[in-house]
């Protein structure tokens, strides 16, 4: 299935991910990453004062991730960290990671709560994506 | 959906630009994707230098592409070294095109990192902090093995790329 993107007003498709966000509202609405209504959503759309549970979730996969938020004190953070490994080789593999997890707002840049979804759909808590070795 | 990113790679005076090279293999002749048994190069010289950029075809749903590294894996042989433009910090602002030479190149002249780099190398829009919001190309990067009189055949080293996607 593929969904629909409005960027500028121009239409594009937009194939699902294994893993994707879907974020859970105080006033018990929901926004999907890849909504059910097959509309694309993008993360800076998510109104992160109403933020209270973000989660990522797949299609294929049994196991649930979600972070408690509260947008007064935290700053969301959700990226994929794609990785072309051993390029031009017969090893070469590109692997993509799921970052997600928080900042705390008025702390140092740097101080943040990660989680990320490894390659191999391992989950990863640390504070700094830098740590993990894609080899 | 992932974004569409390849690598790009120019070569030649008239800066002939291919998309989605398969290597990055170096040699004596300034060719993409070259075969280095056909054009090895002579110990004590450099290889041609590669020009390759990251070139975003499709945004894919997401809305920057960012965070760009390079690096290498596994031992030069002998005493080689590998010499590129990317780096950490005092980043020299976006490379220009320049028919590729076997000579030194002002500017890349720093080691190719051997692991992932703990913070972007390479930069878009001149700043290793830059963004690609639409399809385009990153800065280039430049990179060149200086091999040595007493090298001898027989190691392989491969590049690695790496880049930031929000969604």
């Amino acid at each position: 299935m593929e969904y629909k993107f409005l960027r500028n007003g121009v239409e594009e498709t937009v194939k699902p991910e294994l893993w994707r966000w879907e974020a859970y509202f105080n006033d018990n609405t929901v926004l999907k990453q890849f909504g059910d209504d097959g509309i694309f959503h993008q993360v800076g759309e998510i109104d992160q004062s109403k933020l209270a549970v973000f989660k990522m979730v797949s299609n294929e996969l049994p196991q649930i991730y979600a972070v408690p938020f509260d947008g007064s004190t935290m700053r969301l953070i959700h990226k994929y960290i794609q990785t072309k490994l051993n390029f031009g080789t017969p090893e070469f593999r590109e692997v993509r990671s799921y970052v997600f997890g928080y900042k705390t707002k008025n702390l140092p840049e740097n101080h943040q709560h990660l989680l990320i979804i490894a390659p191999n759909n391992e989950a990863i808590v640390c504070g700094d994506e830098n740590i993990i070795d894609f080899e | 959906m992932a974004a569409t990113v390849s690598i790009s790679e120019s070569n030649t005076v008239s800066q002939t630009i291919t998309a989605s090279i398969t290597n990055s293999n170096m040699g004596n002749t300034d060719a993409v994707n070259l075969d280095p048994v056909v054009y090895p190069v002579t110990p004590g010289n450099r290889t041609y230098a590669k020009y390759q950029r990251f070139n975003v075809t499709n945004m894919g749903g997401s809305s920057a592409i960012q965070n760009l590294k390079v690096w290498r894996t596994s031992a030069l042989g002998g005493a080689a070294t590998h010499v590129t433009n990317a780096r950490l910090s005092a980043y020299a602002g976006a490379a220009s095109f320049s028919t590729p030479v076997t000579t030194a190149i002002t500017g890349a002249d720093q080691a190719m990192p051997t692991s992932v780099p703990a913070t972007a190398n390479l930069g878009i829009g001149g700043s290793l902090s830059g963004s690609l919001t639409t399809t385009g190309y990153s800065d280039y990067l430049i990179h060149q093995i200086i091999s040595d009189a007493g090298d001898v055949a027989g190691s392989t080293s491969t590049m690695n790329y790496q880049y930031d996607e929000v969604a």
